[in-house]
């Protein structure tokens, strides 16, 4: 009976996490047929619609990236190529388009800002496998234990095993606990209009301050009034129209 | 050779080698000044001998007159032989003013000969010399005869941003110790560029020769009205020779004498640009050409090409700015770098101003780059020039995905990497997650931890305790004493027969109170029981009493109730002790 329970709710979580939906999956085959005929901004629309329907992956938010930049949307392009490297932090191609992206936005910002943390994806596995990992090793820990308790006479490697199955659990969970705060993370954003002014305080009167252009990453510090005080990472900082930006 | 020495011999001596006699007299240089040395030369022409010495008695109400000098010259040109004798005196102008040097009498073999007059001018002592100008609209002088120097501008009522050239020149006829050390005008509202100039040359200048050195600067004015170029001052040590110690065998002693020169402030009028400027000048004021091309010609749609832009010509390039593009509908434009350089060339400054702007394509066809525009204003003519671009004609073809020839060609490893793009889409469905649901079934996940946690925890307890129980036979016995006694007493329920029921009753009790105190239970006696209860503070007297009516109920069952009643109370008893024991 407990077997069945179990059973039963690890189907549940699985359906949650791998089940694909039509509608879903046929925006997306769209998505990519108007992009491979060169209709981007089409391709953008049908994108855009699988998200509408709350469905999501690193690869459609890599495809959109790829059309808005093939659209001449630089801005944009940037801020769906970081989306699905926060989906999946170690995915190859988002990161390479990313870099192509940012070498041809205008403002050349210093590397030790915003992408400080970029060395970390090749050891980032997402918030859903530390999650599930962490859980599979702690069980497994358990799982030892029993046996090393009832059948394996306490043998002493069964021990050492057990133990292993334990820190590398606790790392799981240290991982877990990360990529939860990188998820639920909105203090960077995308400047995705072609260019704005950056002034000293949340308003038109006043000063300008400084000029960024699209694609250009920003940490987002605080809103006020529909401006958005951002900072970029060579230390510069002022306010900018809320609608400037999307959080990423 | 012996024959023609002795030719010449006759030639000289010859009495027939009589030549015409000229007389003339010059002063160097025509214009002196008060205290300073001047030369005065009388040549006698066709006279080799018996030449007598003017008389300068006239001279010198107005020169000091310093010893003379005398050479002989003869010159052999195309066969005619010319002989002179030349008499130099040195002579020092006592005061400033206008002279003249009156006729002088040389009197050769008994014949008298003239000179004509000389004017002199004699300037104050201190006065530097005049110095021709050229195309220097201004041009100011300070020093004196011996060293001096002099700054000039080219213009002084320049436009707006328009070069003007400072020349400042360090005339020297004395020696120096060491470098001199100038230091430069203040330019305020001006930007400036260094020009570089002739090192050293030499010029005459009214008559005297003199080592220049010159700096150039180029200037261009950055606000309108009046600007004043301030004063150079240059520091030099001069060398000065000092009155002979008569004493002393090492001949002339010099010393270092320091002098401070400087130029006078120069005024600029600097004029504003004229007011009918076209839309679209930005400050280009100069003589620029403007010309533009694209890295290919033929290029994919959704493809970078690269746009350049290239200015050039006379004036601050700096001026130029940003050439904006006009309205280009079909394409994406990004601007990527912009360099600028100045070149001095000859008095000018020459600009160079490249831009890049990558073009993203976004729809397919022949396309044109229309020419770009850059509006400037000539201070030559004074007039604004809108300069254009030549249009770009580009064939876009539909994008197939395929890399083409990119902006940069790399070659890495030996592979040559000729062109550059984003990835390509992927192209299966992935395994969407639920936007709103994907943060929740991580927390699904996630709240198993807790789970496995105190599992792992549960079996940690129990196995220290199977580990205690293992250990101590008293505690074993004491924590299973009420669950065996229970067992035992439940079991004595199937028994129907009284007599056999209250044994296994007895039996039961005696168990577990042997259980809990870790003794036999054979050797536990009424009074041993209620003496241990006692020492618990427990009164034992009713549990003795049952346990000895159960062993009565063996010998005489009628006179101890019912089973069940045993049964009960043994229970009873079991749970009572379990708590206060």
């Amino acid at each position: 009976m407990r077997l069945a329970v179990l059973s039963l709710l690890l189907l549940t979580m699985a359906s949650v996490v791998w089940a694909t939906p039509q509608a879903a999956s046929e925006a997306y085959k769209d998505g990519n047929r108007l992009y491979e005929n060169g209709d981007y901004r089409a391709s953008i629309e049908a994108y855009q619609k699988v998200l509408e329907l709350e469905w999501t992956a690193p690869e459609l938010e890599y495809n959109l990236g790829n059309a808005y930049l093939k659209n001449g949307q630089l801005g944009f392009a940037v801020l769906h190529y970081r989306r699905a490297l926060k989906l999946n932090p170690r995915y190859g191609n988002a990161q390479a388009n990313l870099e192509h992206a940012r070498s041809l936005t205008q403002d050349v910002v210093s590397e030790d800002g915003t992408n400080r943390m970029e060395w970390l994806s090749t050891f980032r596995l997402g918030l859903q496998a530390t999650a599930v990992l962490s859980v599979l090793f702690f069980l497994s820990m358990i799982v030892l234990a029993i046996l090393r308790l009832r059948l394996l006479r306490e043998k002493f490697w069964a021990l050492v095993l057990q133990n292993m199955c334990g820190v590398v659990a606790l790392l799981f969970l240290a991982g877990f606990i990360f990529e939860w705060s990188q998820a639920h993370d909105d203090s960077e954003g995308v400047l995705t209009v072609e260019e704005t002014t950056v002034r000293t305080g949340p308003g038109d009167t006043h000063t300008i301050s400084f000029k960024l252009h699209e694609g250009t990453e920003m940490e987002l510090l605080r809103e006020a009034s529909g401006w958005v005080e951002i900072k970029i990472s060579d230390g510069l900082q002022g306010w900018v129209p809320e609608d400037a930006v999307e959080r990423i | 050779m012996r024959s023609v020495f002795f030719f010449l011999l006759l030639l000289c001596g010859s009495p027939g080698a009589s030549w015409a006699v000229d007389v003339a007299a010059s002063v160097d240089p025509p214009v002196g000044r008060a205290g300073e040395e001047m030369q005065l030369s009388v040549v006698v022409t066709g006279a080799s001998r018996n030449v007598q010495q003017p008389d300068l008695s006239e001279l010198e109400r107005h020169f000091r007159v310093y010893g003379s000098s005398t050479s002989r010259s003869v010159s052999i040109v195309n066969g005619r032989t010319t002989s002179s004798f030349t008499i130099r005196y040195t002579i020092v102008p006592i005061k400033e003013g206008s002279f003249t040097i009156p006729r002088l009498k040389v009197i050769h073999d008994g014949t008298e000969y003239y000179t004509d007059a000389i004017p002199v001018r004699v300037d104050a002592a201190g006065t530097p010399p005049p110095v021709a100008q050229g195309d220097e609209t201004q041009s100011v002088v300070g020093g004196d005869r011996d060293l001096f120097v002099r700054a000039t501008v080219d213009k002084s009522d320049p436009y707006l941003f328009e070069q003007v050239t400072y020349r400042f020149f360090f005339y020297h006829r004395v020696p120096l110790i060491d470098n001199p050390n100038l230091t430069a005008p203040s330019t305020q509202g001006f930007w400036k560029e260094d020009i570089p100039a002739r090192s050293s040359y030499e010029e005459t200048v009214d008559g005297i020769r003199y080592n220049v050195s010159e700096v150039v600067y180029a200037l261009f004015p950055t606000t309108p009205g009046e600007l004043t170029i301030g004063e150079a001052n240059l520091v030099a040590t001069q060398s000065v020779r000092r009155k002979r110690d008569r004493f002393s065998v090492f001949g002339d002693v010099y010393s270092g004498k320091k002098r401070v020169l400087s130029t006078e402030p120069i005024k600029i009028n600097v004029k504003r640009l004229p007011e009918n400027a076209p839309p679209g000048f930005k400050g280009a004021v100069g003589d620029y050409v403007i010309s533009a091309r694209v890295d290919k010609a033929t290029v994919n749609q959704g493809d970078p090409l690269t746009l350049r832009l290239t200015v050039s010509g006379n004036g601050n390039i700096e001026t130029v700015g940003d050439v904006e593009l006009p309205n280009l509908t079909d394409f994406r434009t990004y601007s990527q770098s912009k360099e600028s350089s100045s070149t001095p060339r000859g008095n000018s400054i020459s600009g160079r101003l490249s831009q890049e702007i990558v073009l993203v394509p976004l729809s397919a066809g022949p396309k044109t780059i229309p020419p770009i525009p850059l509006v400037t204003f000539s201070p030559r003519t004074g007039t604004y020039k809108t300069l254009q671009t030549r249009p770009i004609a580009l064939n876009v073809i539909p994008g197939t995905g395929e890399v083409v020839a990119g902006l940069e060609a790399e070659s890495r490893g030996g592979i040559e990497v000729v062109g550059n793009d984003i990835r390509f889409i992927e192209t299966e469905v992935p395994s969407f997650a639920s936007i709103s649901q994907g943060t929740r079934s991580a927390l699904w996940w996630f709240s198993l931890l807790p789970v496995s946690g105190l599992a792992y925890g549960g079996l940690w307890v129990a196995e220290r305790r199977r580990r205690r129980l293992g250990s101590d036979v008293a505690l074993r016995r004491r924590s299973k004493a009420a669950k065996a006694a229970r067992k035992a007493l439940n079991a004595a329920r199937e028994e129907s027969e009284l007599e056999a029921r209250a044994s296994q009753v007895a039996l039961a009790l005696r168990g577990y109170l042997a259980d809990r105190w870790n003794v036999q239970a054979a050797g536990l006696t009424g009074d041993d029981i209620a003496a241990r209860l006692s020492q618990s503070s427990i009164d034992g007297t009713d549990l003795v009493s049952l346990l000895e009516r159960c062993d009565a109920a063996q010998f005489a069952p009628g006179a101890v109730g019912s089973a069940d009643d045993l049964h009960q109370q043994a229970l009873t008893w079991v749970d009572t002790l379990e708590d206060q024991l």
